[in-house]
């Protein structure tokens, strides 16, 4: 298997990088400064603490997918190790695949280092371990999915900064996608409902990963409707890597 | 070594001047504060697209930074934005259910304004119709504040059908009806308040108000008759048996210790041999 040593190397290449360390300072930072937060407030205490947890731990771990997944690609070829890479058999999707597996798996380990981080202060204000957030942060894990996924498509034909730029906004795009079914309803014209139609399914719907508010509340959640979301997750990272392979096939390294 | 005191103190001198600016801005603030600050402040709609998916972490802002507004005696316009503020809060989470009760206590007991106290308790009734807490406070204002008993019946009744309700509420139901005048139907809670009763406080303490309303409907029916019978015959019943007799009355009641109620046929008025226990 080639990927496995790509992705082993990944890892141990973007565990090194600093500013991975630094989001996850600042991340626990607001993660255990939360506590003061809430005492702030009138009535509960914990939903404050797992508000603040929650956002922190998705917006630090987008900026993580992103900041690391755009310099992946684009590093090796800045480097030129890429060369080196490539002139053995290893096939170009297998490479992609490898550096997508090394990212997951660090961004993986951040997060669970962050949840458990979450885990503690909420233990230590209400003396048990809220493990129901278990399932906001797996789906939230499968969100990333896709935002790894749109970080290493773009670094395959631009430069850094353009990528991060874009990922960003694929992220912003993609929690507010549903606004373009109310709009088609606000449209007269059909080529603007086609339109407004097919871009809604054409964007990634990170709004389905999105169980914060149920999960806050303890709120039912169907097992179909998260299964459903990780199939989504899944098979839509699936497109965006195959996207990228086609693009980083067609880029002359030789 | 020259060098580095000289820039020690250039560095504190720029910290001094950092803290004038900071203090004449903070007070230049406090002038503003007098100002209506709310005014392009957008709805929770808005602020929900915006918010991108971090909507929970919104409304925890939103609801922090009331309470420290509402909880400072400050401000001429305090109240003004009120309604929009908390409408906000509970459109960007819904199932948050503390904002609704914390509005709703600003808006009744600060602001006076209960109209709006129980359109937001409603909405949260709305979104939340699990939760008895909502209409158990509404009723709590019905009952303390406004005195509306038929209102604040209709809100524990309906708090008292929602599992988990505790039941107390149904002391409150009881009250409620008796302070309106519905002393049949606040017996009717009493009793069964005291046969589901789990200690014997609550059985003491409802029994008393069984016996008390027992005498006082009893009393209000014999009163009737005795002043029927009086418009009908033009004179005073001579006894109590005689409303029996008559068809005026099916039966004497007695009182719940089993004596029978005193009558005066001179002046018509009846009154109970036994001292109520609390005071209806």
């Amino acid at each position: 298997m080639k990927v496995y040593p790509i992705a082993l190397n990944t890892f141990r290449e973007a565990i090194r990088d600093r500013i991975l360390y630094l989001l996850l300072f600042f991340a626990l930072l607001m993660i255990f400064t939360s506590r003061i937060a809430s005492l702030l407030t009138v009535g509960e205490e914990s939903k404050i603490i797992i508000d603040v947890g929650l956002s922190a731990i998705s917006f630090f771990g987008v900026l993580m997918a992103i900041l690391i997944g755009i310099t992946l690609v684009s590093r090796e070829i800045e480097k030129r190790t890429i060369y080196n890479i490539l002139s053995k058999p290893i096939r170009r999707y297998q490479f992609l695949l490898g550096k997508y597996a090394g990212l997951l798996l660090t961004i993986l380990i951040m997060d669970f280092i962050m949840t458990l981080g979450l885990l503690l202060t909420l233990y230590f204000k209400s003396g048990r371990f809220e493990l129901h957030l278990l399932l906001a942060m797996g789906l939230f894990f499968c969100e990333l999915f896709i935002i790894t996924a749109f970080a290493i498509f773009f670094s395959t034909f631009t430069t850094p900064i353009l990528s991060s730029i874009f990922t960003l906004a694929i992220y912003a795009v993609g929690h507010l996608s549903w606004n373009l079914l109310a709009l088609k309803e606000r449209i007269a014209s059909f080529w603007g409902k086609a339109l407004c139609f097919m871009l809604y399914y054409l964007l990634p719907n990170l709004e389905n990963f999105n169980i914060k508010n149920e999960v806050v509340h303890q709120l039912t959640i169907g097992w179909k409707t998260v299964l459903l979301a990780i199939g989504y997750g899944i098979s839509y990272s699936v497109v965006i890597i195959l996207l990228a392979t086609l693009i980083f096939q067609r880029r002359d390294f030789v | 070594m020259r060098t580095r005191s000289l820039i020690l103190l250039i560095l504190a001198l720029f910290f001094c001047l950092s803290l004038f600016f900071q203090l004449t801005l903070e007070r230049a603030r406090g002038e503003a504060l007098s100002r209506p600050p709310f005014l392009y402040l957008p709805t929770g709609r808005y602020i929900k697209v915006l918010s991108l998916g971090y909507q929970n972490l919104a409304a925890d802002i939103l609801y922090l930074w009331s309470i420290q507004r509402y909880s400072r005696y400050e401000g001429e316009h305090r109240f003004r934005y009120l309604e929009h503020v908390y409408d906000m809060i509970t459109d960007l989470d819904p199932h948050y259910i503390d904002p609704y009760l914390i509005g709703a206590l600003t808006m009744a007991r600060e602001g006076s304004d209960y109209e709006r106290a129980f359109k937001l308790l409603q909405k949260g009734m709305r979104n939340n119709p699990d939760e008895w807490i909502l209409p158990l406070d509404a009723g709590f204002y019905a009952l303390m504040d406004l005195k509306d008993y038929s209102k604040a019946i209709d809100y524990f009744m309906r708090a008292s059908k929602i599992e988990g309700c505790p039941p107390e509420v149904d002391r409150l139901i009881a009250g409620a009806f008796l302070r309106k005048g519905d002393k049949v139907a606040s017996l009717k809670f009493w009793l069964d308040i005291y046969d589901s009763a789990s200690n014997e406080r609550i059985k003491e303490v409802s029994y008393n108000h069984i016996y008390d309303l027992k005498i006082a409907i009893d009393l209000e029916v014999l009163q009737k008759a005795i002043n029927h019978y009086k418009e009908k015959k033009g004179k005073f019943p001579t006894s109590l048996s005689a409303l029996v007799r008559e068809g005026f009355l099916k039966g004497i009641p007695v009182d719940p210790d089993g004596k029978n109620y005193e009558y005066d046929r001179n002046s018509g008025k009846v009154s109970a041999a036994s001292e109520y226990r609390l005071r209806h």
